[in-house]
């Protein structure tokens, strides 16, 4: 796991930047025995690359890894329902004791079979890593053998957290599938959109956005998007780097190779959107095609903010506290901003100084910066921020819930897109129906027999 | 005598298998003021309790050694003794759950050993209770997890025999139970006259209001497992209890009651006339009038479930209540259940195939003929989807309806609601079909 170190010096990850050597090369935050403990390496990989609807995941170790976690993220897709099926090894103790090389090959051959994939991505985990099973060899056997692509990802668990294992992903893709197919035809304006994981279908709430304009997305890495696509993305003239982290290292990667520039952003709130295009249109460099974005984000931010006033009416002053990763924790607080709310405070978890940066220029005075607070400190601001409403990942939700604190969830569990202008009418929509809901306030409500 | 098949694919598709750890978590999660600790990398436990909390609708309480690269590759009880510091300090259980992985087992961990360690090392934590299950991921599935440990916490925490206390009764529960369950035999049992040790006690994940707890605010108390060697009696119900309950019997000389499953008829009368035997009173007057309410019941729900060809799909615990009832008491078929592991007796089930394996071997097996329900957790949906066929929600994980803790399935009163449910939507299914205008009036 040589190429590992690799990861740690992501020479534009502002994260990083900031490390002296000695904490550079412990790599990224260690789990703390003991202490609330995210995802590993494998769940981030698996995020990453699932969405690649038309091929086949298969996990190669005992249950617990796909067992536990298969179909559990809110990707949705419009190609191919393949990424749904759970596929695992399920590695016996006789497997460990003699390997389980053999055990993978007849695995990937029965799946081609029978599911006839575009390709077949094979997930390494712990168990098979520590025995020393060649996952690269037996894909490599087996693409030759049954003429589909087998892509190895070597992911298990224990090398770290969800973030490398986006970053492992990445170069999976980089190394065995991006340039190995040719797109039927190219158009000037190619893009590639690199950590949208169309979660709850966001992307195709700004999906019409590009159709108007007349950019075309050749491939979203990875959300509703197919192995061909994927394998095409070299032809793209920009890539957004949706998600500001995991994905960096690849856009870094395929502007090096390929010559792609890159731009960070994201489709949370008017402004942000409204950039993200902007910024297309700047680096696909046609002075025709800048004015026809500004002219459709003119309509659009219009359009969208006349939608929102009642909504705003209502939302305004609400005190929100935002708890979720990386770029999320400033792009959401814009978001919530422009919807007349006040942001309490912000989580810095997972985020790199660039994103602290964005989120201390946006909170201002108000807000507080919080560092990955655990539940009995997210229960204390609840009361000395005077929190209306949490947004969080699914891991706080019950914290806020039993205190009587409305809930928002920004996580991969969540059903309704918030991407796009659409997606502002849509999570203010949420976020009334929940602030308003008359439970919380029968959630307060003394019991007959506490008033006695 | 069921075709017993065990599926011999290289691939498990859709798995139906949950993880021995996991399994092992759910029981420690039934004691009160308890932590589970998975010794393994940080992602184990992260997908266990995202798993467990989407299934419950609760916060799990749960931690890991986070073992990490190097730490995986060089061995070491580090990690283990600062996970045991830091969780007994800071969240001040009474009860630690240790079990293994699938990656410390590799390592080759004497986790046991290093527990030890850590009891002669650190005097000041001798208050918390400490146990150690061994739960490789490679071995057995959640069942066999649940059902160590059960037994494991048993085995440590109990010592001398001691003076019997007539009136109180060890009671197991299997996983396969509830909270709505739970209260019904713990009810049932005090209408008798009895004090019942409830262990494991799952009503600790049903659902609290204004209680954020990072330890479980409820489930079977330590002092009250302590006392469990002064019961006259144990009710063990479900395999996955079984052992738990042979032990206290040969241990203790405390006779072992066993009951696959209490769904049903016959199963409840016979659990009534031993309570009746032992106490030589009447059960109340509401249980009678449920006996009365579940026969007709079952009368009226015959016209939809008599003959109709049901799959069932689950750990153990949940196939034999359910195939027995199915089929004895309500004259439906079960051509096949799967289970992801092999338990004793599951081949004498009244069923035609048992098969060992994943929900694609449903679609492997069912040799194209109608199958008119399916049964069993949520991931069965994708075969639900494929075959056209309605789906009861029963096992874990349930993550895509609410309130399923809060049901009951067992007794009188649960199998009545069990057996109106599963007929209203075969109800639904037939009503529909029989709107179905053929291919050939409607060309006329
Ligand atoms: S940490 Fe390793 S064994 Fe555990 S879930 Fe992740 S890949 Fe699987």
């Amino acid at each position: 796991m040589k190429r590992l170190e690799e990861f740690f010096f992501e020479p534009n990850c502002g994260h990083n930047k900031l490390k002296s050597e000695k904490e550079k090369k412990q790599g990224c935050s260690k789990p703390k025995p003991g202490g609330a403990s995210g995802g590993c390496a494998f769940d981030g990989a698996q995020i990453a690359l699932v969405p690649i609807s038309d091929a086949l995941h298969l996990v190669h170790g005992p249950i617990p890894c796909a067992g536990n976690s298969w179909d559990n993220r809110g990707t949705r897709s419009s190609f191919s329902t393949n990424y749904r099926i759970g596929l695992t090894t399920d590695m016996s103790e006789m497997d460990v004791v003699h390997g389980g090389e053999k055990k993978l090959y007849r695995a990937i051959k029965e799946v081609v079979e029978r599911y006839k994939p575009s390709a077949v991505f094979v997930y390494q985990t712990c168990v098979p890593a520590m025995i020393g099973d060649d996952v690269v060899s037996v894909c490599k056997k087996a693409s030759e053998d049954l003429g589909v692509p087998i892509i190895p990802v070597e992911s298990p668990g224990f090398v770290g957290s969800k973030n490398l294992g986006n970053k492992l992903a990445g170069d999976a893709l980089f190394r065995y599938v991006i340039g190995t197919q040719e797109p039927e035809y190219t158009t000037d304006y190619d893009v590639n959109l690199l950590g949208e994981y169309n979660i709850a279908g966001e992307l195709w709430q700004v999906k019409p956005l590009f159709k108007e304009l007349g950019i075309r997305i050749l491939a979203c890495i990875s959300g509703d998007v197919t192995y061909r696509q994927v394998a095409c993305a070299h032809r793209a003239r920009v890539n957004m780097v949706v998600c500001s982290k995991t994905m960096l290292n690849l856009a870094r990667k395929m502007e090096e190779k390929y010559g792609i520039p890159y731009f960070e952003g994201s489709f949370y709130g008017i402004k942000d959107t409204s950039d993200a295009l902007r910024n297309f249109a700047r680096l696909l460099g046609s002075e025709e095609l800048i004015e026809r974005t500004e002219r459709l984000i003119e309509r659009e931010e219009k359009r969208i903010k006349e939608k929102l006033q009642p909504y705003i009416e209502k939302l305004r002053g609400k005190r929100v506290l935002i708890n979720t990763g990386g770029v999320k924790s400033w792009s959401m607080v814009s978001q919530v901003q422009e919807l007349g709310m006040v942001v309490v405070g912000t989580s810095g978890k997972k985020s790199t100084s660039g994103d602290k940066e964005r989120m201390i220029e946006l909170l201002g005075d108000e807000g507080k910066i919080v560092d990955d607070p655990n539940p009995k400190e997210l229960v204390r601001m609840f009361k000395e921020y005077d929190v209306d409403l949490l947004m969080a990942g699914g891991r706080s939700k019950f914290v806020a819930l039993k205190e009587g604190i409305p809930f928002l969830d920004t996580n991969q569990e969540r059903i309704k897109p918030y991407a796009g202008y659409d997606g502002m009418l849509i999570l203010a929509q949420e976020l009334v129906r929940t602030l308003y809901s008359p439970v919380f306030k029968l959630y307060r409500r003394k019991a007959p027999w506490q008033s006695l | 005598m069921a075709e017993l098949i065990r599926s011999s694919k290289a691939c498990s598709v859709y798995p139906l298998k949950m993880s021995q750890p996991l399994g092992a978590v759910y029981a420690i999660l039934g004691v009160k003021n308890s932590m589970p600790i998975m010794h393994g990398s940080q992602g184990c436990a992260a997908f266990a309790k995202t798993f467990l909390t989407r299934h419950f609708w609760e916060n799990i309480p749960m931690q890991t050694t986070a073992l990490s690269e190097i730490v995986t590759i060089m061995g070491g009880d580090e990690n283990l003794h600062t996970a045991l510091k830091n969780v007994i300090e800071k969240n001040k259980p009474e009860f630690v759950g240790v079990v293994s992985t699938g990656v410390s087992e590799t390592r080759g961990d004497d986790t046991e050993g290093s527990i030890k360690m850590f009891r002669e090392l650190y005097d000041e934590y001798s208050h918390t209770k400490i146990v150690f299950v061994s739960t490789p991921d490679y071995v057995g599935s959640f069942h066999e997890g649940y059902s160590k440990a059960v037994s494991s916490i048993l085995r440590s925490l109990l010592r001398a025999p001691m003076k019997k206390s007539p009136n109180q009764i060890n009671l197991l529960i299997s996983y396969s139970m509830t909270a709505k369950d739970i209260d019904a035999i713990e009810e049932l049992i005090k209408s008798f006259g009895f004090k019942p040790v409830i262990f494991p006690d799952m009503r600790s994940l049903d659902g609290q209001a204004k209680a954020f707890s990072s330890i479980t605010k409820y489930g079977t108390d330590i002092r009250d497992i302590e006392m469990m060697p002064a019961s006259t009696i144990t009710i063990a119900i479900g395999e996955s209890v079984r052992e738990a309950g042979e032990y206290l019997e040969k241990k203790f000389m405390i006779p072992m009651f066993y009951y696959d499953s209490l769904i049903g008829l016959e199963n409840f009368d016979s659990l009534i006339s031993l309570l009746i035997n032992l106490s030589g009173k009447e059960p109340p007057e509401s249980v009678k009038r449920w006996r009365d309410r579940l026969l007709d019941a079952m009368v009226d729900s015959h016209f939809y479930l008599t003959g109709k060809k049901v799959v069932v799909a689950g750990e153990p615990d949940f196939l034999w209540g359910m195939a027995n009832f199915l089929t004895k008491e309500m004259g439906a078929e079960v051509p096949l259940i799967v289970s992801p592991t092999y338990a004793d007796g599951l081949e004498n089930l009244p069923v035609g195939k048992v098969i060992i394996g994943d929900l694609e071997d449903i679609l492997l097996h069912i040799d194209g003929s109608d199958i008119d329900l399916l049964i069993g957790n949520t991931n069965l949906r994708h075969i639900a989807k494929e075959i056209k066929a309605p789906h009861y929600r029963v096992g874990i994980p349930i993550f895509d309806r609410l309130g399923h803790f809060l049901k009951g399935y067992i007794g009188y009163e649960g199998t009545a609601n069990l057996v109106f449910e599963l007929a209203n939507l075969l109800m639904e299914r037939d009503e529909e079909a029989s709107y179905h205008i053929p291919e050939h009036i409607k060309r006329r």
